[in-house]
């Protein structure tokens, strides 16, 4: 029960923290005019009532967004020093990347949360077909999630938060670029890149279609990265 | 309690501690002295379990460290160096993270954080933001987070540094009351703060535990042996002569001026009565007998030396 406690006390101090500083409300500001300016230039009279031009771009942009937002998460802490309080606490090194993890994902939901209003006007101007709509937000978030927990990989490898971005920038640029790309390969990789593929699976989730095993996929992804962060995070006291 | 047991922690070549075995007892605050890159900071990573020693073992609070880590890191509160804590959090709120950190059950939460800054005289900054605070208000926002879950062990890394006297004075006051039912291990590179803060003290230099114990019990076990300082009217060779026949004698110095001659000698015992008897004996006039014995500063000041059988070059922080 403790252990639970302790990782909301994470959770809900590192989402307040985005809040805090101006780093959250300046990316919170840039996404929802990103969105915005290219959710005005979607509608037009007789133009399907979707969101999918929307999702397309909020798909790539997170690409840039989640290293953003994690970068900061365990190296931040690391070069303040605040690290070593969480360290010598009694909370687990699984509970202190968990509870940070699910502070990010907290805020990546706050950033979302503004682009419901395009929903809403939709409704009121058209009538949207609500299924691809909520697989869109589904994909999107699932996407960031998985991105998310590469970024706190990253974070809690380096003490420098430039690096931690780039770091996780890149392996997320590879991993994509793997599956556009992988048909190139020669036969067990290619099979391998597909089998890797983010891309794939959102196209699928945009699409509407929703497959439980792709949605484990996300899931699994991200506890696999999160399990890595942790061990990484314990490994720190064998330095 | 807290036991450390032969702990070494090398980096690479470099021995930052090497075999240190102490113990810190219950009720009485302990103060681990030595200078800057003795292995203090290292040690006490090691107890607290940020780091994990390259051989050996410790327990906090009855809990091995490497056996048991979360429950030995829940047994002991810690205030590292230079007090870290999150700049943009307020005072109450920050101590409200740190109790759920700790375990605090939900329901007492709000009274260890009252209890925390009542002790840590932070009601007055109970609602700022920490990083406008001063140096002295966020180092006792990091006392009060140490002592936030009432740990039986505490254990602080140079808490006076940054401190004006007043604050060093009564930090000292907050560590006494603690150590009522408490074992407090507190580091300095300062001998004055060990000497007026705490009861024992383990004395570290390069790595090593060079003594340990009660502090006066440490200083007399290690003085060196008192000299005796005489002046005498004679010429330096009988002086000296008078010297030699004292149990244990080592001359120092025999110095003549005009008629006198200034005698230092280093003898076994005091040796102050048989050097009257014996300047009795031959008629020679004495105007001054005095034994000096080192100050505790000297006998702390030659401990904090590494051995000189180890000549190591390596000066490392640690």
């Amino acid at each position: 029960m403790s252990a639970f406690a302790s990782t909301g006390a994470i959770a809900l101090r590192e989402l307040a923290s985005y809040f805090r500083v101006p780093l959250g409300w300046v990316v919170i500001a840039l996404f929802a005019l990103l969105s915005g300016v290219l959710f005005s230039l979607t509608l037009a009279p007789g133009a399907p009532a979707s969101l999918r031009t929307f999702f397309n771009l909020a798909t790539w942009t997170m690409l840039f967004i989640a290293p953003a937002v994690s970068m900061r998460l365990v190296s931040e802490e690391a070069r303040a020093g605040t690290l070593e309080t969480l360290a010598t606490s009694p909370v687990a090194s699984v509970a202190v990347v968990t509870g940070k993890y699910l502070g990010a994902c907290g805020f990546l939901v706050a950033m979302l949360a503004p682009t419901l209003a395009y929903v809403a006007a939709l409704e009121v101007y058209a009538d949207p077909d609500y299924g691809p709509i909520l697989t869109g937000y589904l994909a999107l978030i699932l996407s960031g999630m998985i991105y998310l927990a590469v970024g706190l990989l990253a974070s809690t490898l380096s003490t420098s938060q430039t690096s931690a971005f780039l770091g996780s920038l890149f392996t997320l640029l590879l991993l994509r670029l793997g599956a556009a790309q992988g048909g190139r390969l020669p036969e067990p990789w290619s099979q391998i890149a597909f089998a890797l593929s983010l891309d794939l699976r959102t196209d699928d989730l945009a699409k509407g279609v929703v497959d439980l095993g792709g949605v484990a996929f996300f899931l699994a992804g991200s506890a696999w990265f999160l399990a890595l962060a942790a061990v990484a995070l314990e490994a720190r006291r064998w330095r | 309690m807290i036991e450390a047991r032969e702990l070494t922690k090398t980096y690479g070549s470099f021995h930052a501690l090497r075999e240190a075995s102490f113990i810190a007892r219950p009720e009485r605050v302990t103060g681990l002295l030595g200078h800057n890159g003795a292995g203090k900071t290292t040690c006490l990573r090691i107890l607290t379990g940020d780091l994990t020693p390259s051989r050996g073992s410790a327990s906090v609070g009855g809990r091995d460290v490497l056996a048991e880590p979360r429950a030995a890191r829940g047994a002991a509160g810690y205030l590292p160096e230079s007090a870290p804590s999150h700049p943009e959090m307020r005072v109450e709120s920050y101590l409200r993270y740190r109790a759920a950190l700790d375990r605090v059950p939900a329901r007492r939460r709000a009274a260890a954080v009252d209890r925390a800054i009542e002790r840590c005289w932070l009601g007055e900054v109970r609602r700022q933001r920490i990083g406008r605070l001063s140096k002295g208000f966020r180092q006792r926002v990091g006392l009060a987070g140490a002592i936030l879950s009432d740990p039986p062990v505490i254990i602080l890394d140079e808490p006076a540094s940054g401190l004006d006297p007043a604050q060093i004075v009564e930090t000292r006051r907050l560590l006494r009351e603690l150590a009522a039912d408490k074992t407090v291990l507190l580091s300095s590179h300062i001998l004055s703060d060990v000497e007026a803060a705490c009861d024992d003290v383990v004395i570290l230099a390069r790595g090593r535990v060079r003594a340990a114990g009660p502090i006066r019990e440490v200083a007399e076990r290690h003085a060196p042996p008192p000299t005796l300082v005489a002046e005498v009217r004679a010429d330096a060779e009988a002086t000296a002569a008078l010297a030699r026949e004292l149990p244990g004698a080592a001359l120092i110095a025999a110095e003549s001026h005009g008629e006198w001659t200034r005698l230092t000698v280093r003898t076994s015992g005091d040796a102050r009565e048989s050097f009257a008897a014996a300047a009795r004996e031959r008629s020679v006039p004495i105007r001054e007998l005095t034994l000096e014995r080192p100050s505790l500063e000297r006998v702390f000041l030659d401990l904090l030396q590494p051995p000189p059988a180890e000549g190591a070059p390596a000066e490392a922080a640690a």
